[in-house]
């Protein structure tokens, strides 16, 4: 049975309408999955670059500022202000790992509530030191986020503590609730040595928006800023260290007395008959002028 | 009554020669009137600071020793160096001829022809104070100047050969009774922590160290050739100098 032409034509035509529809709409759909990847690669290109020129302009100089810096306060001030101010953070902490596997707070900044403790503020940091391990049964505490930055060796972020889980927060909470402040956002880096040895650890907290104030996520990419700027802080503060230990040994001048060999030097001349007249004479003459005067 | 200071160190090179120069011109320009005898006949040295050169002296404490002339003929008044009011300020030097340092140690001398030497350079001059730059060591000139001061300046090093030879002198010097000493640690590296050296040595001797002056380039330019603390009185050296003085005036 033949079909009528004009129904053949119609269905072909209908056909044809569904696929270039279909064509069309799968079109527009590739255009858009381009354009979206266009986009996404021009925004991964402005953020390489934009990595470059803070790395260029802002890490290095800040790295090459640390390497020359003299005075222990002011480095260890210079490290935190410096992460804070290329984190936009709000407020940070840094800590410096003891020989007595604990981590010490060394600096505490916090803009909204404008605390400043160590550093060249001349007020000590009064907190007591997070241990690195358990004090009874030696295991890593791996609870509070910034001893497990240290004993891990890597970065840790978190987007809100609030809803966090895996660390204990509830010293950060307990602050913000004596404070009225909130703590949102908190990124710990490793500062570790060129042997990968980890010497301290840097927390930032709140990164701020510039313009509305509020606070924003830390930038991912930020993360790998600020490792790089935690190394070339551990690099500063190794070097510091190295020739403190170096001063410290010409500084600390022993002084010591063979005092066998000085009584026997002292009795060669003391038993001598000259010495014996020399200190009659000199009591004489004290005791003429002690008469003389009174 | 005159005051007799002796600066005295049991090694050289710890700089008490300059230390006696800058120490009487302070304690002159305070107003008193001072003179200051090199006694370390074997290296005359405190000329050079006050500016007084070998052609001008005709008469040493040399000649003194040897009879050819009384004390005063061998002061010279060395105000000048002083740049200022206050003194007068005189100076017996030890002969710097090499014939005459050669003799004086070949033949010796009495030291009692010495203590004779000062207690008339007192009388003749007048003086307040009377400045004894001794010779390094311990020897029967030392241990006289040391018995007959009213004030004992140990100047030392910061190392082991001037601390252990300062020990030995402090023990002598307590035993003669000597009313006041003073520890002077001079040179030392501004790296060093002035403040734990001088408490360690006070402690191990129990004598007040008066100052601790640190090793400076202007002290290695200028040498001998002036009084620090004239020429470069801003500097901590010469602050720390006065100080000194100051200590040596209060005893008083």
């Amino acid at each position: 049975m033949h079909l009528p032409f004009s129904l053949l034509l119609s269905s072909l035509t209908w056909v044809y309408s569904i696929g270039v529809t279909i064509l069309g709409v799968f079109g527009i759909h590739l255009g858009q999955k381009t354009r979206s990847r266009s986009l996404q690669l021009l925004r991964q290109v402005e953020r390489e670059k934009e990595r470059a020129d803070k790395l260029a302009n802002f890490v290095i100089p800040i790295g090459l500022a640390l390497a020359v810096e003299n005075d222990l306060n002011t480095l260890l001030e210079k490290i935190l202000m410096e992460a804070k101010v290329l984190s936009l953070a709000d407020g940070g902490t840094l800590y410096l790992v003891t020989p007595e596997k604990t981590l010490r707070f060394v600096m505490v900044l916090n803009d909204s509530l404008k605390i400043a403790m160590g550093g060249t503020s001349g007020k000590e940091v009064s907190l007591p030191s997070l241990n690195l391990y358990d004090s009874a049964t030696g295991s890593p505490n791996l609870k509070n986020i910034a001893t497990s930055c240290a004993l891990g060796a890597k970065s840790i972020l978190i987007t809100d503590v609030y809803s966090a889980e895996g660390y204990d927060f509830s010293g950060t909470k307990a602050f913000d609730e004596k404070m009225s402040y909130r703590t949102i956002s908190v990124l710990c880096v490793p500062l570790k040595n060129a042997d990968g040895t980890v010497i301290g650890v840097l927390q930032l907290i709140n990164p701020q928006s510039p313009e509305t104030r509020t606070v924003v996520p830390f930038d991912e990419h930020l993360c790998q800023m600020m490792e790089l700027l935690g190394l070339l802080a551990a690099a500063a503060l190794a070097s510091y260290l190295k020739t403190k230990k170096l001063t410290d040994q010409i500084a600390e001048l022993k002084i010591q007395i063979d005092e066998a060999k000085k009584e026997r030097q002292v009795a060669e001349i003391t038993d001598s008959d000259y010495f014996k007249s020399l200190q009659t004479r000199a009591r004489e003459m004290r005791a003429k002028v002690k008469g003389q005067n009174s | 009554m005159a005051k007799i200071v002796s600066i005295h160190s049991f090694r050289g090179g710890t700089g008490k020669s300059n230390l006696t120069a800058n120490l009487s011109s302070q304690v002159a320009l305070a107003g008193k009137r001072v003179a200051v005898v090199d006694t370390d006949v074997q290296s005359p040295g405190i000329h050079m600071p006050f500016g007084l050169v070998e052609e001008r002296v005709e008469f040493a404490l040399n000649h003194f020793i040897w009879g050819e002339c009384p004390i005063e003929k061998a002061a010279y008044d060395v105000s000048a160096a002083l740049k200022g009011p206050g003194g007068p300020i005189y100076l017996v030097p030890s002969s710097m001829k090499i014939g005459d340092i050669g003799r004086i140690l070949k033949e010796g001398y009495d030291v009692r022809i010495l203590n004779d030497g000062f207690q008339a350079l007192i009388e003749k001059l007048e003086l307040d104070y009377l400045f004894i730059d001794t010779h390094p060591g311990v020897n029967e000139e030392t241990l006289l100047s040391i018995a007959i001061s009213d004030t004992l300046v140990l100047i030392l090093r910061p190392d082991q050969q001037d601390f252990q030879g300062t020990a030995v002198t402090v023990e002598l010097a307590k035993k003669l009774d000597v009313p006041q000493m003073l520890l002077v640690i001079n040179k030392a590296l501004p790296s060093m922590n002035f403040a734990a050296l001088r408490e360690k040595a006070e402690k191990i001797y129990d004598v007040p160290v008066a100052a601790v002056l640190p090793l400076t380039t202007e002290v290695v330019q200028l040498a001998s050739s002036g009084l620090i603390s004239l020429e470069y009185p801003d500097l901590e050296v010469s602050r720390e100098m006065r100080k000194i003085a100051a200590q040596i005036l209060a005893s008083e």
